[in-house]
């Protein structure tokens, strides 16, 4: 057994170590992937970052030049192109409602930048010359609508933006500008805010306008209006003047993905703060099934084989037990089983013996009584190994016992069933054909317990139908007849056991009593020939299919007619 | 249960059965188990981090009026609205040029504002197409019928869809009356207007009252005026017994059943038959509002949006009455003016606080105090009306003013009627109406054709069924 467990511990550690190695090579193979996949999802996420800020910066570009149009078109009105400075202001007056959306008021500039109308009137501003504001320059230099920086030229000072469009008069010739301003810090009603605010940039971060110094003029937090974008810390060159994304701690430390991208035709550059986790939610959960996959990729494969290693090694330990049982149960067997059939003055006897696997069921036995007389026994124990070895045992020591007693065959049945029975397990039992020979007047008496019998030999006299007992084992109490036969000189019968009758044909045919009783009418009566001859017909019938499925046990007793000299 | 349990009733299972215990059934269905349970665990965890949106700071964008006294009061109700709810930030902006068409490309950008106003024909087809969110499970939560009774149940009703999707709350309640310029009524000697007016009355004062001033054989001076709108020719045929649409079908068209063609042959009568009711031409296309400041006509069709206008513009004595009646009943229009929120936005719960602000009280008495709007709660009319004899102590001396209000009182309202597809309605029947009563080219037969064409039109698109 320690050879077998030996044998085991040193299958397994061969396969535990290929099956190591082949989990590292897997496991490696999973690491790379998981991270390439991690990687390249990160990538993409920042890309699309990006070009979402390059796009939202398009879009709100789009959106606050709406604004310059509304100047543009009042600017196309002779009412304001021309000289007439009442003209002018009344314009202005009568375009208030529409103007409204300018928070910070409406200025228009003349040619050489000095204040000549504003709505809502501010009549501390009136001629005052803004020739030195930047936006202003930019306008005389471009002729084209210019979106300021943050600077203090609102209502009392206060800090707006400025949308300045080009005044043309009908020769297309500069005359001056007319401005637009929204204040910053705005709480309330800023129709410039809500640009911003409806085009619903970002997914779960602050947006960020900023102008060309870097002062906030928007963010979405309405709490850093004015402060510098440098106090956000982002390790970005956000006013490059190109557009860019990256994955940034800021100052508070959360994680972010961090997109710029400058405001077309402004100064202006969008900044988009998005938190990675919520970003990447989904890419994530998709790495988690990648992760799991990959485990259970490795985990299966490991599973399985151990499994498998498991089951083989019960396979081979249940083979083992069951051969060492068979090992013990043979030689159990060996050692009850006679060789051959005693000598016996006047008779031939012969034996044929074939076990179906290794310990066949099937035993016989002969005994030579003090009397003289000859026990001959031919059964059949269901089942295998040393359980049935062991029944066998039994049984011939019954019968033995019996026939030292002089008790008839049927009363020897009678009294091993008693002693059998309390030995047998459920479903076990013992079939068998139990007979004493007087040599001198050929009187043969017999008992059959289970589908056992005696056949005459060469046609002379037919020894069955007989009357049968239930095999041993089965019940105490059973009871048996005693049938009795006298072989005159010249005449044989035959022993046998139930796989003589139960041998099965290729096409699944049993031999059948009949033809049994058919094989042995024309046998020789011969018992050498007779056996030989009974071989031959059941070796032709038996499937070649596989090992044989049947025991077979022959016994012939041939009464001499002329008997031989010792 | 996880794949960890399954997982561990497999082993169990397999120990109580022995080493060759686990089929390969079995094995698999641990192995199929288990790669579910991990893949759902990987799945895990994501939901509740989408769902953390951080609802400490929302902003928010209101759009309303483009008027220059419109951002005053709002300043002043966003600041409230801030204080009471200091975690949203709310921008107001003015309604863009051509609204009913910017907003539908706003809707469709994304970018519309969270909450709005809308009126008219406009408001329900946007609803019709999904850009509107519905207010019912708001509403039944968070507003009391004491509220919802305070309100004209025909302009509530008018703001909900065919099939029950609230998609608005009245914002004030306009009402449509019969102004009337006293002091020409003195000159041609015809008695005021009053509730006791049908259409015959006011046809017959019309005659009166146009006038041909310089004997050139053209009128210079005319009975009354209708704005060729929608609403403005449905109320007609309301009154007449008649609908635009089928109030079971909104797929249907009655504009060519008796009533309707009896009712538009009446203005169309008034215009171009006996010359009595001005048309756009008549006025070198003024507003009708500005006809009648302007003394062109005796009488306008006009509302309660428009007494602010009315009182400080009229050089004259102005007197105001109910609408008259029709041969069948009397209505009065009443306006579809509310509040809506944008399907699409990111903050509804936000954005229904800020309208419950909007629909409150306080934000009526706004309105009415910074223009004399009518509030759309009918327990707030008295007030209203003393707001306008504060104000206006001698021009709205002796005005019936209370009967802006008796068409809500008396259940006589009637709102814009509206088809499945609206838009393609209103653009068939605005091109009829140009001709056959402003250019007066064509007969109210037209309307026969026109009224098929709108119903072909309803079996278009993806509009709302009846």
């Amino acid at each position: 057994m320690s050879r077998l467990r030996r044998r085991v511990s040193w299958r397994g550690l061969v396969i535990t170590i290929v099956l190591l190695i082949t989990l590292a090579a897997l496991g490696g193979a999973a690491t790379f992937t998981y991270k390439a996949y991690v990687d390249a999802s990160s990538a993409l996420v920042i890309e699309r970052d990006r070009e979402l800020g390059y796009l939202s910066a398009a879009r709100m570009r789009e959106e606050i030049g709406k604004y310059s149009d509304i100047l543009e078109e009042l600017a196309r009105s002779p009412d304001i192109y021309g000289n007439d400075l009442t003209a002018q202001r009344k314009k202005l007056l009568n375009s208030a409602s529409r103007l409204a959306v300018f928070d910070g008021g409406v200025v228009l500039l003349g040619n050489l930048g000095s204040v000549r109308a504003v709505q809502p009137l501010r009549m501390e501003i009136i001629g005052e010359d803004w020739s030195n504001r930047e936006y202003f320059t930019e306008l005389f230099i471009n002729k084209t609508a210019v979106f300021s920086d943050a600077v203090p030229d609102g209502p009392n000072g206060s800090m707006v933006v400025v949308i300045i469009v080009p005044v043309l008069n009908d020769q297309q010739e500069f005359v001056g500008g007319l401005a637009g301003m929204f204040r910053l810090g705005e709480t309330t009603v800023s129709s410039f805010y809500a640009s911003i605010v409806r085009l619903r940039i970002g997914q779960s971060g602050n947006t960020y306008v900023v102008d060309g110094n870097g002062q906030i003029l928007f963010d979405s937090t309405s709490s850093k209006v004015g402060q510098s974008i440098e106090s956000l810390k982002l390790p970005l060159d956000v006013l490059g003047g190109k557009p860019g994304a990256g994955r940034v701690r800021d100052a508070e430390g959360r994680d972010l993905v961090a997109a710029y991208s400058p405001i077309p035709g402004t100064d202006w550059t969008l900044v988009t703060e998005d938190d990675w986790a919520t970003l990447t939610a989904s890419i994530q959960g998709y790495g988690r099934v990648l992760l799991a996959l990959l485990g259970v990729g490795m985990a299966l494969p490991a599973i399985g084989v151990a499994l498998l290693v498991r089951q083989k090694n019960a396979e081979m330990i249940t083979k083992e037990q069951d051969l060492r049982e068979d090992r013990v149960a043979t030689l159990l067997h060996r050692g009850l089983l006679p060789d051959r059939p005693p000598f016996l003055a006047g008779w031939s006897l012969d034996l044929h013996h074939r076990p179906a696997r290794v310990v066949g069921g099937d035993f016989y036995d002969f005994l030579v009584l003090p009397d003289g007389r000859l026990m001959v026994a031919v059964g059949n124990v269901t089942g295998g190994g040393v359980s049935a070895a062991l029944v066998m045992v039994s049984a011939r020591t019954a019968l033995r016992g019996a026939a030292f007693r002089g008790l008839s065959p049927a009363e020897g049945l009678e009294c091993s069933n008693e002693l059998i029975c309390p030995e047998t397990k459920p479903g076990m039992t013992v079939t068998c054909t139990y007979a004493v020979l007087d040599p001198g007047t050929g009187q043969l008496q017999f008992s059959c317990a289970g589908e056992h019998g005696i056949l005459s030999v060469g046609g002379t006299r037919l020894a069955e139908p007989m009357e049968k007992g239930p095999p041993l084992g089965e019940g105490i109490g059973a009871r048996f007849h005693t049938a009795e036969l006298t072989l005159s000189p010249g005449e044989s019968v035959l022993l046998y056991s139930r796989g003589a009758f139960e041998m099965h044909s290729d096409r699944d045919e049993s031999f059948g009593l009949h033809r049994l009783q058919a094989a042995a009418a024309e046998a020789p009566r011969e018992a050498e020939a007779c056996v030989a001859m009974l071989r031959g017909r059941l070796n032709d019938f038996e499937s070649r299919a596989g090992p044989p499925s049947q025991d077979l046990t022959l016994v012939v007793l041939h009464r001499l007619a002329q008997p031989r000299p010792v | 249960m996880t794949g960890d349990a399954e997982l561990r009733l497999a082993s169990g299972r397999r120990r109580e059965h022995g080493p060759s215990g686990l089929s390969r059934r079995g094995f698999l269905a641990a192995m199929g188990a288990a790669t579910g349970g991990a893949i759902l665990a990987a799945c895990a965890g994501e939901v509740s981090k989408v769902a953390t949106q951080n609802a400490s700071n929302i902003q928010l964008v209101y759009q309303d009026w483009q008027t220059e006294w419109f951002p005053a009061i709002a300043q002043k109700m966003l600041e409230d609205f801030s204080a009471a709810h200091p975690n949203i930030h709310v921008f107001f902006t003015q309604d863009p040029d051509n609204l009913a068409e910017s907003m539908v490309a706003d809707f469709e950008a994304g970018t519309a504002p969270d909450v709005f106003s809308g009126c008219c024909d406009f408001f329900p087809a946007w609803a019709q197409k999904g850009h509107l969110l519905d207010l019912r499970p708001f509403i039944e939560a968070d507003l009391d019928q004491e509220t919802i009774n305070d309100w004209d149940p025909a302009q509530y009703q008018a703001l909900r869809t065919h099939d029950g999707v609230q998609f608005g709350l009245p914002k004030y309640h306009g009402a449509l009356a019969l102004y009337y310029n006293k002091d020409m009524f003195d000159a041609s000697k015809v008695e005021y207007p009053d509730g006791s007016w049908d259409h015959e009355d006011y046809a017959r004062a019309m005659r009166l009252l146009a006038a041909d001033v310089d004997n050139d054989g053209v009128n210079e001076q005319w009975g009354s005026m209708v704005d060729i709108a929608w609403e403005r020719i449905q109320v007609h045929v309301n009154g007449f017994g008649g609908h635009f649409v089928d109030p079971e079908n909104a797929k249907h068209s009655l504009m060519a059943e008796p009533d309707a063609m009896a009712a538009m042959t009446w203005v169309r009568d008034r215009m171009w038959e006996d010359h009595t009711m001005a048309t756009f031409l008549d006025v070198q296309n003024l507003e009708t509002r500005q006809a009648f400041i302007q003394q062109r006509i005796a009488m306008v069709e006009d509302g309660s949006w428009a007494l602010k206008d009315i009182l400080e513009g009229a050089p004259f004595r102005v007197g105001v009455t109910t609408f008259p009646a029709g041969p069948a009943r009397k209505v009065t229009l009443a306006t579809t003016d509310g509040f809506g929120i944008y399907a699409q936005t990111k903050h509804p719960e936000a954005a229904w606080e800020l309208l419950k602000t909007l629909v409150s009280r306080d934000y009526g008495r706004a309105m009415a105090r910074a223009h004399l709007l009518q509030p759309a709660r009918a327990s707030l009319v008295e007030e209203w009306i003393d707001i306008i004899r504060e104000e206006y102590p001698t021009q709205s001396s002796g005005m019936d003013l209370a009967a802006f209000a008796e068409a809500h009182l008396k259940g006589q309202s009637v709102t814009a009627e509206v088809f499945a597809n609206m838009d393609e309605a209103r653009r068939i029947a605005k091109a009829a109406w140009e001709r056959i009563f402003t250019l007066g080219q064509a007969p109210v037969e037209l309307m026969k054709q026109v009224s098929s064409e709108i119903e072909q039109a309803q079996q278009v698109g993806n509009q709302e069924g009846s």
